[in-house]
């Protein structure tokens, strides 16, 4: 239920979830802050990051902070579907009697760590697409839905490619955030050190349930958000596809293929979460701005140019804002 | 929540006023410059109240109209506050959900107003108006050259002064020649003081201060014209003559014919004919119905005209009128007798008319040789006056019986046959005309040293039959 104080409590409880997650996880708290967006915008997250910089740990974390199930998938080559969502199996009851019953797979829980999700095949990839966008399983023309809140939160490993197989579009464009966790500097390196020497259990306390992360989900979609800002993230989108007729002189330049309309949509839902977790009640430019890094950053593929002249796809982000600016001014 | 943006919303405005002000002053001396520098390369020098008046008109509308363009509404002055004061589109929000009841919006409303009573109005920085950069630069570029630029006027051509005119003494000395002259003339006195009157008249004219050259000649022909109009008051000859003309008699009719020249001579020579044909009546019928017509045609027409009755050549013709009808009945020798006495008269009064015509005449002629002024008189309508018509009666005097310079026989008024313009072909009145002639040859009208003359023509004419006939 909206209350005001729910309103105005909402930044604080943000607040309460970071003050316990970073008891766990030192630095990452930009990483830190989009995982929480997208977890209330109900978006999934794909966390790009060298091994060891903490992705499984800022789950485990987050599952005891939101006092939420947790569920940990190891992406392996020989991965089956069927490892994922589960299977029916016979099972003998008390009397004695066969019964098929379905065996729930680790992707029955409220907050999924799919690790290293590009080492699997293709086709146990295809198998998270159903879970990760409408949130249920279909198995033998049985649906299953998932509990809600419901967050996957896959990662990958950017240095290592051999043995892997790379997303394919389709399943990428259902990251709502793509995170890129950058190695820890030399003080959080020595405060990671020192805090694991002590422990390696996760220390954070539940300080908000399921049910909270939802009626927050809700009160964010109903932020304001004027015509303006709704028009300038919907330009933004547009402009990355170089084969429109107004295509933009930086995605003709260094864009092979634009991003989805999932991105607008991508972008407008972290937008107003965006806004309330910083105590704004209304979406501005700033937050279109900021949260077009990582909505954008898996939906759209840079061209030879951009490689050519070394730009990073955030670079080329940084340059389609920049344009955005001029155009929406 | 639109109060909170009212203190914001004030100084936009104020700042839209001045913002307008300033654009119209520009923009009226760009244009005044314009219009006063189009005025000098033309030539058209206007006053200077007309171009601040062109100011002030352009000032006044161009403020009203640029506040009412430049004015921005709610959500350009939210959008102009979420630029300026940096807050992140909290007003527009406000301004769009204005009329949103839902929670996150009266929450948003009540944030942003919260906002804006901490916000200094001072905050807000006046935003310039590129118009206000330009016009400037355009209206100095535009009034420096029009002030600098002089007048392009076509220059005033300055008629040189007239010279006043000096009255000589040696003009004062032939206009009291002329005076003289006019002085010692048989005139009636009444005649010859107002000639001289006006002769004096032009003398205090001419002397006076400031009379240009150039009014010289019209004061003498002011004179002129009076002296004509002296002239036509004490003489009756033309009306006289004008009333003759209708007579059916050609005695009569060349009567009023040589009257009207003011020429004694011809007019004795008209009455001689008349004399003569009395003469020539063979019975005294013939005599007294001649008689009778000629009482009837000069006596009663003129007692039943409205000419002066006073005038002494009236008074001499209707008494010649009368003597002529008095000798009806008592045969030629009676009629010879009263005619001549009678034509005494009748010369004595048109020598006196003749006389005030020749001095208004010569005193004419000889204004027009003191001042050189010709061309024509200024009595159009009067053939005696000098340059009236084709003949000049000085000339014609000199030339007695000659011809005139075009078309006017002296002593007639019968036109030569103009095939275009005449009426009478000469062929149809050749033989009145040599009848005359023959009986003014064998009265002896015409002097032997003439006849030879006369003969010649018609002998041309119709050669030696004529003659014998």
């Amino acid at each position: 239920m909206e209350n005001i104080e729910q309103v105005k409590l909402f930044s604080n409880q943000i607040e309460k979830i970071k003050t316990e997650i970073k008891k766990d996880v030192v630095g990452q708290e930009d990483v830190l802050d989009l995982v929480i967006i997208a977890i209330i915008a109900g978006g999934n997250v794909l966390l790009e990051g060298v091994p060891g910089v903490g992705k499984t740990r800022l789950v485990r974390s987050l599952g005891r902070a939101l006092h939420l199930p947790f569920s940990r998938i190891q992406f392996t080559p020989d991965l089956m579907p069927s490892d994922i969502t589960g299977t029916n199996i016979i099972e003998k009851d008390a009397q004695g009697k066969m019964n098929v019953v379905f065996q729930k797979g680790p992707i029955f829980a409220n907050l999924i760590l799919g690790d290293e999700i590009n080492r699997a095949t293709p086709k146990t990839q295809s198998a998270m697409l159903e879970v990760m966008q409408e949130h249920k399983v279909t198995i033998s023309n049985v649906t299953y839905p998932m509990a809600e809140p419901f967050f996957v939160l896959a990662t990958e490993n950017p240095v290592e490619q051999d043995g892997t197989y790379p997303l394919p579009e389709a399943q990428m464009d259902r990251f709502m955030f793509k995170l890129i966790m950058e190695f820890p500097s030399l003080e959080e390196l020595k405060s990671i050190v020192t805090l694991t020497q002590v422990t390696l259990e996760e220390t954070a306390e539940a300080v908000i349930d399921g049910e909270t992360i939802l009626s927050m989900r809700e009160l964010a979609k109903g932020v304001p958000l004027v015509d303006d800002v709704l028009d300038y993230a919907m330009n933004l989108v547009t402009i990355t596809h170089p084969e429109l007729p107004n295509a933009s002189e930086v995605a003709q330049k260094y864009i092979k293929y634009g991003a989805s309309p999932r991105a607008g949509q991508a972008l407008i839902t972290a937008a107003k979460v965006r806004a309330l977790v910083n105590g704004n009640y209304n979406v501005s430019y700033d937050d279109i701005n900021a949260l077009a890094y990582p909505v954008l950053r898996h939906r759209i593929k840079t061209n030879y140019n951009a490689i050519n002249e070394h730009l990073s796809i955030d670079d080329v982000i940084g340059l389609l804002i920049k344009e955005n600016k001029r155009l929406c001014k | 929540m639109t109060e909170s943006i009212s203190k914001f919303k004030k100084k936009i405005l104020i700042e839209v006023g001045i913002k307008s002000l300033f654009i119209s002053i520009f923009s009226a001396i760009m244009i005044t410059s314009f219009v006063l520098l189009i005025c000098k390369l033309n030539g058209i020098d206007l006053p200077v109240y007309v171009y601040c008046l062109i100011s002030f008109g352009i000032s006044l509308l161009g403020t009203i109209s640029f506040y009412f363009i430049l004015k921005p509404n709610d959500k350009k002055i939210a959008k102009r506050l979420d630029q300026q004061l940096e807050l992140n589109q909290k007003v527009q929000t406000m301004i769009d959900y204005q009329d949103d009841k839902s929670l996150l919006a009266q929450v948003q409303r009540e944030d942003t107003s919260n906002r804006l009573n901490t916000i200094s109005v001072k905050n807000m920085k006046m935003k310039f108006h590129w118009a206000l950069f330009i016009l400037p630069l355009l209206a100095i570029a535009l009034l420096i050259p029009s002030l600098l630029i002089p007048l392009n006027a076509a220059p005033v051509v300055t008629p040189p002064e007239e010279p006043t005119y000096e009255l000589d003494n040696e003009t004062i000395l032939a206009i009291r020649k002329l005076i003289e002259e006019v002085q010692g003339r048989a005139l009636d006195e009444h005649v010859k003081q107002a000639y001289v009157l006006e002769l004096e008249l032009l003398i205090t004219r001419l002397g006076a201060d400031g009379v240009k050259e150039s009014q010289i000649e019209g004061i003498v022909k002011t004179t002129i014209v009076n002296e004509n109009n002296i002239c036509k008051q004490n003489t009756s000859y033309q009306a006289v003559a004008e009333i003759l003309k209708q007579s059916e008699q050609t005695a009569i009719k060349s009567i009023a014919n040589a009257m009207v020249k003011a020429n004694t001579e011809q007019v004795d020579y008209a009455f001689e004919n008349l004399r003569l044909s009395l003469q020539k009546t063979e019975r005294d019928e013939e005599l007294d119905s001649i008689l009778m017509a000629v009482r009837k045609d000069i006596g009663m027409a003129l007692k039943q005209s409205e000419v002066n009755q006073e005038g002494e050549l009236v008074k001499s013709l209707i008494s010649f009128a009368d003597a002529l009808s008095n000798c009806i009945g008592k045969g030629k020798n009676t009629t010879n007798t009263s005619f001549n006495a009678a034509m005494v008269e009748v010369d004595a009064a048109m020598e006196k008319e003749e006389l005030i015509v020749v001095t208004a005449n010569d005193i004419e002629l000889e204004l027009r040789k003191i001042f050189s002024i010709s061309g024509e008189s200024n009595d159009p309508e009067d053939p005696s006056k000098p340059g009236s018509s084709d003949v000049n009666k000085e000339d014609v005097n000199n030339n007695q019986g000659g011809f005139g310079g075009n078309e006017t026989l002296y002593g007639s008024d019968d036109a030569f046959f103009d095939p275009e313009k005449g009426t009478v072909k000469y062929g149809d009145v050749i033989k009145d005309y040599h009848s005359e002639i023959v009986n003014m040859i064998l009265d002896g009208t015409i002097p032997e040293d003439k006849q030879a003359y006369f003969e010649e023509y018609f002998e041309i004419l119709y050669g030696k039959q004529t003659e014998e006939e």
